[in-house]
């Protein structure tokens, strides 16, 4: 059994406005293992935002808890938060607005290394994760403009890698591509997991992706947990009738 | 009712061109798919159609709509063409409608002007096509703004919109790409049954070969501002031309594959499949692809 690096417990979240209230999360628990990787299944309000801030710790629960190695993350303490950031490193949806436009993406790249304060020769850290995400390094000094949706994808993956995070968190990273780039950055993720026995947390509203790059699953609707575990094991078996209906409104060629 | 289009060219205001050449027609009640990635020129082919360019950009070549050219018509006369006898939907509904105005009124919109209703009977026909796109809580719809409903409802209205007229030709621009799965599925069956009971002339545009496959009967593969190829779904998918139209077909299988399913094997095969043949394509395509966004 692997240690479980980042975990709900019974959480909840409701957002309270003036006239009502939005259960956006309701008793969801799951666990992410270290070392394993795992899928986040839902729909549009589904609760998959409220759950990525909760576990980046960019929002506090209504009820339950947050657990990083076993202990509450904590919130309100920069050091500490801050070693958090350096395990945890994220991937946006959109390659177009998530990278500076004014910075090179050599810098961009180096970024989380120096705000994160970590020490070593920056240059060629760049230089090494450019190479994993299949990226020519000597293009390190050319502008996000300058690249295509799916290179900028590799860049920000490349951001994520550099300060050698336990777990990458990947919210829908593929959605905003063309189907053949989004084919080749699938095998990349795949690869990269492999290669450097990431943990992986992937938010998506596409089962078919998580069904490829995940080990676990969890279908979330409406803020609840729907159905989890194995990935194989829900594919092949799905129990509930909404994991079905997703499965089966997958267009297939 | 027939749409040809021949050598339709599009340069933007600099004299670059956008689309080059392309040719394609589709008969009466016919279900053609337009298939093409970011920047193939699939979405300026429907705005040039329907006298939408952008300010600056400029269409040559002929589009005939039954024989009448409408290509260079004036936008007096245009606007007698659109939403009467092309209609189009977009890709995102909560820009295409009106945010001020309730939905009700927007579909009444076409009605009034090319059908010069009165406010009683649009409303009549309101209902009616509300209830067609199979949204039946008509009053509460009609008397909603779009903000107020779900995405596959927004669609819904976009469709009847695009109906209210009874047009020959439908234009539909990556209409459930902004839909949840299961929601593009209910939206495509709709889509689908309303043209075939209607008798309706469907382009329908997307990024999604699946998706086209399930609405479309006719394929035009497009690639950078050009037509590269013109077949039917059946044959183009079993029997591809062009390289990269096999190559649109096996990212598809790649993208869309569930593990363990769909008689491709166990999920041993999946695995096989992604780390092998599929890698073997990744490769190729990425001196294809990659590199000429660093070029322009």
């Amino acid at each position: 059994m692997s240690e479980t690096l980042l975990e709900l417990r019974d959480v909840s979240r409701v957002y309270r406005s003036r006239a009502d209230e939005t259960h956006a999360l309701e008793g969801v628990s799951l666990q992410i293992s270290a070392g394993r990787s795992c899928g986040i299944v839902g729909e549009s309000g589904a609760g998959k935002s409220t759950i990525l801030n909760l576990l980046l710790g960019l929002d506090d629960p209504t009820a339950g808890e947050v657990l990083f190695r076993g202990e509450p993350l904590p919130r309100r303490n920069r050091t500490r938060m801050k070693e958090f950031r350096r395990e945890v490193q994220m991937v946006f949806q959109d390659p177009h607005s998530s990278l500076d436009p004014r910075m090179s993406v050599g810098r961009s790249i180096s970024e989380p290394l120096r705000s994160l304060r970590i020490p070593g020769n920056h240059r060629e850290r760049v230089h090494e994760v450019m190479k994993w995400v299949d990226l020519d390094p000597d293009m390190g000094n050319r502008f996000p403009a300058q690249f295509s949706g799916g290179q900028r994808q590799r860049i920000a993956i490349a951001r994520a890698l550099a300060p050698n995070p336990h777990l990458l968190v990947a919210d829908e990273p593929v959605s905003a591509l063309d189907v053949s780039v989004k084919a080749q950055l699938i095998a990349l993720l795949a690869d990269l997991k492999e290669r450097l026995g990431l943990t992986m947390l992937l938010v998506s509203h596409d089962i078919a992706l998580v069904g490829q790059l995940c080990e676990d699953t969890v279908v979330l609707r409406h803020g609840r947990v729907v159905e989890s575990g194995a990935t194989a094991h829900i594919l092949a078996n799905p129990q509930s009738h909404y994991t079905k209906e997703l499965l089966a409104a997958i267009p297939v060629l | 009712m027939s749409l040809i289009v021949k050598d339709l060219n599009v340069t933007t205001s600099g004299g670059r061109p956008i689309l080059r050449g392309c040719s394609w027609d589709v008969e009466t009640g016919g279900r053609l798919g337009i298939i093409g990635e970011s920047g193939s020129g699939k979405s300026m082919t429907a705005l040039a159609i329907l006298g939408l360019l952008p300010e600056g950009m400029r269409a040559t070549g002929s589009v005939r709509l039954d024989g009448q050219e409408i290509l260079g018509l004036s936008d007096s006369q245009l606007r007698r063409i659109r939403g009467s006898r092309i209609a189009m939907v977009f890709q995102e509904p909560l820009t295409a409608l009106d945010p001020l105005m309730k939905v009700g009124r927007q579909i009444a919109g076409p009605l009034r002007l090319h059908k010069k209703m009165s406010t009683k009977q649009a409303a009549a026909r309101v209902e009616e096509l509300l209830h067609t796109v199979a949204l039946d809580e008509t009053a509460r719809i009609a008397s909603s703004f779009p903000w107020q409903l779900s995405g596959g409802q927004r669609q819904r209205v976009a469709l009847a919109i695009a109906l209210a007229c009874e047009p020959d030709v439908i234009i539909a621009d990556e209409p459930t790409t902004a839909l949840d799965a299961t929601v593009q599925a209910e939206v495509l069956e709709l889509l689908s049954r309303l043209v075939s009971n209607t008798g309706t002339t469907l382009v329908f545009i997307s990024h999604d070969l699946p998706v086209i496959a399930k609405v479309a009967k006719e394929l035009v593969v497009m690639r950078h501002g050009e037509v590269i190829e013109r077949t039917t779904v059946a044959r183009g998918l079993a029997a591809p031309e062009q390289e990269y139209t096999k190559q649109l077909i096996q990212s598809a299988k790649v993208v869309n594959h569930i593990p363990g399913r769909s008689g491709v094997g166990g999920a041993g095969a999946a695995r096989a499949e992604r780390d092998g043949a599929s890698h073997d394509y990744v490769e190729h395509d990425l001196s294809e692809n990659d590199s000429e966004g660093v070029e322009r």
